[in-house]
């Protein structure tokens, strides 16, 4: 394999591979909505959109790579209030990152959306807890989610993808 | 003057100056005037709503005759005087110009009252169900009249912004919505009706663009248009504790009343009587009364287990949460239909 494709493929593949699970909802998510239900055994939302209506629970992972993250989310909505949700994350100091979903993203079907996370100070070595909180619109939504993910920006990625290249690079010549 | 913080986004700017009132000579000239711009937020993207939630955080400036203030010469269950008011008769009660008393001092100060019909020294208050003397007003005690506000006063019409339409394009999330608690306490969305060019609610033909806003009502904004809007409020800072009755059960909308900055733990809920607390009997996470508002632009609930406020699913206490002056809050409660329980907030600074 020529040094240069080897090189794209680490580069592809650093900027992909990185995607570290926060949780697959389920049993390991837990309601703390008073207008909408959530049913574990589907991970369906439903019910009226109320204000701080949310599901929560502890992350799978604690700690994450350093920098900034996008939040994927993967799921599907049937019945779709006109708003938004957001995904927050909580580290130990009580610091939140705040990811902004719009409920449409997930019509017609399994949709993965990946929105940016927005904090002023966070840890993302000691993540407590995450949750997904309502948008407030009173209105009626029925939703399945079952897949969250912290997604290195595009940034961190070709970061981490430069530094696995350099080494690539160094080791070719090195053979050389 | 340390009341006036004006970091937060939704409130832009607050300009205080010590104007003295001199056409108004019987009111405290101590007591600050000034002007307050509340930044409506826009869409993100034109097809989803941005929410935001305010209300009017200063007293506007009566304009009728005779006094603003004064003290009581007589109580009944809904009627208060002034033998020497001199107030044009009718003047303080009319349709789309709502008119409120303040009680300044006794132990009713704060309690606030829309007034229905006025004499030139007799006002009739609308009590919603309480009577003044079980609330121990006396004569002697003081008194202000402030003007409330209308939903078409505040919010204004799409010559100002708001994106109106039809109930068919309401119903498709397609215009702007407020929402509101309507008189018998329910929270109600309103919309602008285009074609019938007034203020709407949903449901009803009815012209709702003189529903009487009061100063402890709060308003959440729903704006589908990518513009921000900008509200600007003018009058003076209150500068008496504030009381009220906040029901038992349902969702209100209100306003914390004191344009300054308040800690979660600061504006008392927890001390209402009846404030349904996790680890009450029978209060499961699920059943305890709420507050919420937004947070780093997430609208979160909070609720109270008996030692201090907390976020669900967080250990933290949120004691010192912050809620940005200008902001209205939304109380969600689980407890009995049809009672109401006081909220007492004492003046949170000094406006001398």
């Amino acid at each position: 394999m020529k040094l240069t494709k080897l090189v794209l493929i680490l580069l592809i593949g650093a900027a992909t591979a990185n995607a570290q699970l926060i949780t697959t909802f389920g049993n390991s998510a837990e309601n703390g909505g008073f207008t909408w239900n959530y049913d574990p055994v589907t991970s369906t939302i439903s019910g009226t959109e109320g204000f701080g209506d949310l599901i929560f629970g502890a992350p799978d992972n604690t700690a994450f790579l350093p920098g900034n993250f996008s939040i994927s989310l993967t799921g599907s909505a049937t019945v779709i209030p006109a708003g938004s949700f957001n995904i927050v994350l909580e580290d130990s100091s009580a610091n939140l990152a705040v990811a902004t979903f719009q409920w449409s993203e997930f019509g017609g079907g399994i949709q993965t959306a990946e929105q940016v996370l927005s904090f002023t100070t966070f840890d993302f070595n000691d993540i407590v807890g995450w949750a997904l909180i309502s948008g407030g619109s009173l209105q009626q939504v029925e939703a399945s989610f079952s897949e969250m993910s912290a997604v290195p920006e595009p940034s961190s990625a070709m970061l981490l993808a430069g530094a696995v290249a350099g080494l690539a690079l160094r080791r070719g010549r090195n053979r050389r | 003057m340390k009341i006036m913080k004006t970091s937060r986004p939704l409130f832009i700017f607050l300009a205080l100056c010590s104007l003295a009132p001199a056409a108004h000579a019987e009111e405290s000239a101590s007591v600050p005037e000034g002007y307050v711009k509340v930044a409506i937020q826009g869409s993100p993207n034109g097809t989803a709503y941005a929410l935001t939630q305010f209300f009017a955080p200063l007293h506007r400036v009566p304009l009728q005759a005779g006094r603003n203030a004064g003290g009581l010469s007589g109580v009944t269950t809904n009627t208060l005087s002034d033998s020497s008011a001199g107030w044009s008769a009718g003047a303080l009660a009319t349709t789309g110009s709502p008119y409120f008393v303040n009680l300044t001092s006794g132990v009713a100060e704060g309690r606030s009252f829309q007034i229905t019909a006025n004499t030139e020294t007799h006002l009739t208050v609308n009590t919603q169900g309480l009577s003044l003397t079980t609330l121990g007003v006396t004569a002697g005690d003081t008194y202000e009249i402030v003007p409330g506000h209308t939903l078409l006063g505040i919010a204004g019409t799409p010559a100002s912004g708001v994106i109106g339409g039809t109930s068919a394009q309401l119903n498709a999330s397609q215009i702007d919505k407020i929402l509101i608690n309507d008189p018998t306490g329910s929270a109600r969305f309103y919309y602008y009706d285009t074609v019938a060019s007034q203020w709407r609610t949903v449901g009803s033909a009815a012209n709702q663009g003189n529903l009487v806003i009061s100063p402890k009502m709060g308003l959440v904004y729903y704006r589908i248009s990518s513009a921000p809007l900008e509200y600007i409020f003018h009058g003076k800072v209150p500068h008496t504790d504030s009381q009220r009755q906040i029901p038992a059960t349902g969702t209100a909308i209100v306003a914390p009343y004191f344009p300054q900055d308040a800690t979660l733990a600061s504006l008392g809920l927890h001390l209402v009587p009846g404030w349904r607390k996790l680890g009450d009997p029978g209060v499961a996470l699920n059943s305890t009364d709420r507050v919420s508002f937004k947070v780093s632009g997430a609208v979160f609930s909070f609720y109270h287990d008996g030692t201090a406020w907390k976020r669900a699913g967080s250990v933290s206490s949120q004691n010192s949460q912050i809620l940005p002056t200008g902001n209205s809050v939304i109380l969600t409660r689980f407890g009995t239909a049809g009672q109401t329980h006081t909220w007492a907030q004492p003046l949170p600074y000094n406006p001398e």
